[in-house]
């Protein structure tokens, strides 16, 4: 048997005072009273039996030192053979996962792994290192190897978790590579409900001190929204929520603070219910939603979201032609856009990288700034390719390109005007075509540099504005220009997966669940021996207050 | 504790109280006719009753306008007036000792007060040391020239060494069949025992005698020491008890103090009889004042 302080045996040095203080005879004072027949009772009260008072002090001396002897003991933490594993190193590791705010008996489980790791940070030896590291959605290094009980335990009590499901594989994976350097230990303190499963291995050799289980849950699993790419202003809204058990939960959302909704839903276990809502708002707006009522929730934290939508962005517009009855009209159909016409355009010669430009007949240089740069007719070779013949008239045949920019429309079978016959650049795209011959070519969108459209014909000057399509076209066109239009927002706490609060570690083979090597003393025979002490210490000086000196 | 007579009461204190009476509540038989109202009918001033007249009557006695009233002879009684035995009983036991000044300076200046003031209303006072010989006593005696003798009787006495049973002093006493009067019991009321000063009071109230008890206490008496271990030792029959004094102690003392204390007034209350509870160190004037106001 070995201990893990055994500085404490300095505090044997208590037994002297101690049985001095039972050696010495407190003489009792002397005092002369005019009666004592006031004093009848304490006469009852010490007329005992002599040959128990004979023994009374010694028998309490010897329980004295016995449970000195016992507490000092205790402080000392003996470890009995093959327990021992706790004199080396140990890298702790804190689950950061939002779940750990689900409330339990007043508290929290957080407050839970706090209590368990500052016990275990207590029951360490005396000297020996450990590191601290928290799982939250990057692995963060509280503290490097220290034998600082205290800044260990600081730490502890101050580290926070995130507001999102984490999965501590990465974490898990940096806490055993520092380990592996100093052959240290592993400790995981967690309550089991991460983002997905881990990997086995991860957690083979760990040891995990596990806080409250499975416990009921309701909230929302996902809030986003996204903006339609074809009409633009329109935001189409989803959420989900999910429970794991079966109940009623009410729903209501807000927009702005205002009552959009409120509905009962009903849930089952496990499946989520979803609420749709398509608003038509290209400014910014937010919504709230909140979920209550499911009896025995105890996670808060995914029961209210709020979901912020950016307004649309604008996009400014600059129509390089002569007047254009046809093209001003589409353009300024495309709500959320702003246009400007330059004529003659002989001195165009750097553009903006934050405008779309249309250019009718002319060809801007080759290093001509622009978001995008659409080109009809252009009467020159350029950057888009070269000038090949002409065509009389066309009918579009082909669509061979599956782009965005064609969309929710078909462009088939409409006739162009009169049009050229281009050589496209390489690397460009035909986007409708007659004949293998394009009408429509270029580059959009594009990684570097301007997005690029050559129109081998004047859309004037065809039918092609006669159609419904054409302004479909022209939106697609403005669209893919404000950015992903497949971008969805979501609300911060969407993907917090933890609506079902369910441990994930239960069955993973390697993980060692509170082993003999870290159990926690809290409820260790050594922690009731030392009350028992105290408690005994508190009445055995009672009873010495209390004795006669014979 | 003082020695000096003339220490022990003073001539302003003696004047004052020269006039005071000093009234039995109850008709008592005396030697002598004095100012107390007795059993006896006889020549006073004060009328009484009417008595058909029997053979052998004093025919002086005859009330004859009450015969030329009612055509019968009967006698007109008047109240005897006689003179009152007071007999002071002073508890002469060591607890009297206590206190600063102590109990007993006070008790035998109470008395000799009391003393002082029945002389002076022609009643007989007797000095009854309990505890000490018989020799002592003084015995009744009538006549303010010989409150001297009490006062130097009062100075010499001391206090007894070793334990006092008033109930046996009484008892001895009262075998000597003192006449009837009016007992003064003067001390601390502790006696040997719990229950021994009221066993005292007790023989004194049924032997006939009209009772008053003046109790002398030192406050510090009723207080019980501060938390600690004593060896605690009753200066009168020199018993040493161990005593913890803890909280519990400090109660049990305060409990049994205050049942003793409402031991004596119950009886006080039962049977009438006047009791003053006084300290150490009350002044003379208001503890005779309190006694007069007993009538």
């Amino acid at each position: 048997m070995t201990f893990l302080a055994p500085i404490f045996w300095l505090l044997s040095a208590l037994a002297v005072p101690v049985v001095i203080l039972y050696l010495v005879r407190q003489k009792p004072l002397r005092q002369r009273v005019s009666t004592l027949i006031f004093w009848r009772m304490g006469q009852r009260a010490f007329s005992e039996n002599s040959r128990w008072r004979k023994v009374r002090n010694w028998v309490s001396l010897l329980l004295q030192l016995l449970f000195l002897f016992l507490l000092i003991a205790a402080l000392t933490r003996p470890v009995w053979p093959g327990a021992s594993a706790l004199s080396k190193p140990v890298v702790m590791v804190l689950d950061g996962s939002a779940s750990l705010a689900a409330s339990v008996n007043g508290g929290n489980r957080r407050d839970l792994i706090v209590e368990k790791a500052v016990s275990f940070v207590d029951s360490l030896p005396s000297g020996s290192e450990a590191a601290l590291w928290v799982s939250g959605p990057e692995p963060v290094l509280l503290s490097g190897w220290t034998d600082s009980r205290t800044e260990l335990k600081n730490l502890i009590r101050g580290y926070a978790t995130s507001d999102f499901a984490v999965d501590p594989g990465a974490t898990l994976e940096s806490a055993r590579e520092l380990a592996d350097s100093r052959k240290a230990g592993v400790v995981f303190f967690t309550d089991s409900v991460w983002k997905g499963p881990l990997e086995p291995d991860l957690l083979g050799g760990v040891d995990l001190v596990r806080v409250e289980g499975p416990q009921t849950n309701a909230g929302i699993d996902l809030f986003a929204a996204r903006r339609s790419p074809v009409l633009p202003g329109e935001v189409s809204v989803l959420l989900q929520v999910v429970s794991n058990t079966a109940g009623n939960v009410r729903l209501t959302i807000s927009r702005e603070g205002e009552l959009v909704d409120a509905r009962e839903i009903a849930l089952e276990a496990g499946i989520p219910a979803t609420w749709e809502r398509t608003f038509r708002d290209p400014g910014a707006f937010n919504l709230s939603a909140n979920v209550e009522g499911l009896s025995g929730d105890v996670l808060a934290v995914d029961d209210a979201e709020t979901l912020s939508i950016p307004p649309m962005p604008a996009l400014q517009t600059v129509l390089v032609s002569a007047p254009d009855l046809y093209l001003e009209s589409a353009l300024n159909a495309v709500p959320g856009i702003q246009v400007e016409r330059i004529w003659p355009a002989g001195a165009m010669r750097f553009g903006d990288p934050a405008k779309l430009w249309v250019f009718r007949g002319f060809v801007p240089p080759p290093d001509f700034q622009g978001k995008g740069l659409v080109l009809i007719q252009p009467e020159e070779n350029g950057f888009f390719g070269g000038i090949d013949g002409k065509l009389e008239s066309a009918y579009a045949t082909e669509l061979i390109s599956d782009s965005f920019l064609l969309a929710n429309l078909s462009l088939s079978g409409f006739r162009t005007g009169e049009a050229i016959v281009y050589k496209p650049a390489p690397g460009s795209e035909n986007f409708v075509a007659t004949a293998e011959i394009p009408l429509v070519f270029g580059e959009w969108p594009r990684e570097v540099g301007p997005s690029w459209l050559v129109f081998a014909f004047d859309p004037s000057d065809s039918d092609l504005v006669t159609k419904a399509a054409f302004p479909i076209m022209v939106t697609n066109l403005v669209q893919s220009l404000r950015g992903d239009p497949f971008e969805t927002f979501r609300a911060a706490g969407a993907s917090r997966e933890l609506t079902l609060l369910s441990p994930q570690a239960k069955d993973l083979p390697g993980a060692k669940y509170q082993t003999a090597a870290i159990a926690l003393p809290t409820h260790s025979l050594w922690w009731w021996l030392v009350l028992a002490g105290c408690l005994w210490l508190l009445a055995e000086w009672w009873t010495f207050q209390r004795r006669i000196t014979e | 504790m003082i020695n000096d007579p003339e220490q022990l009461f003073d001539s302003e204190t003696l004047r004052t109280f020269e006039s005071a009476g000093l009234l039995a509540r109850r008709l008592v038989r005396g030697r002598l006719r004095a100012d107390r109202r007795s059993f006896t009918r006889g020549v006073s001033v004060e009328f009484a009753e009417y008595r058909p007249f029997v053979n052998g009557d004093d025919i002086r006695a005859l009330d004859w306008n009450a015969f030329a009233r009612w055509r019968q002879l009967v006698l007109k009684l008047f109240v005897e007036e006689e003179d009152l035995h007071v007999y002071f009983l002073l508890d002469c036991s060591a607890s009297m000792e206590w206190g600063s000044p102590s109990k007993f300076d006070l008790a035998r200046r109470v008395l000799a007060g009391l003393a002082w003031i029945s002389l002076a209303n022609l009643d007989r006072a007797a000095f009854i040391p309990l505890g000490r010989s018989s020799e002592e006593r003084v015995p009744p005696l009538r006549g303010r020239n010989l409150f001297q003798k009490i006062l130097a009787s009062l100075a010499a006495c001391r206090p007894v060494e070793g334990p006092v049973s008033l109930q046996e002093q009484t008892r001895a006493w009262l075998a000597t069949s003192p006449r009837k009067g009016l007992v003064i019991f003067l001390g601390d009321l502790f006696g040997k025992g719990r229950g021994d000063a009221l066993g005292a009071i007790e023989r004194i109230r049924h032997s006939g005698h009209e009772l008053g008890v003046i109790q002398i206490l030192d406050p510090a008496e009723l207080e019980p020491p501060a938390f600690g271990e004593y060896e605690l030792q009753d200066c009168e029959t020199g018993e040493i008890r161990q005593v913890v004094v803890d909280q519990s102690r400090v109660l049990e003392f305060q409990l049994e103090s205050r049942e003793f204390l409402e031991e004596i007034d119950g009886i006080s209350k039962k049977f009438g009889v006047p009791c003053l509870r006084t300290g150490n160190t009350a002044p003379l004037r208001s503890v005779l004042s309190s006694v007069l106001a007993w009538q």
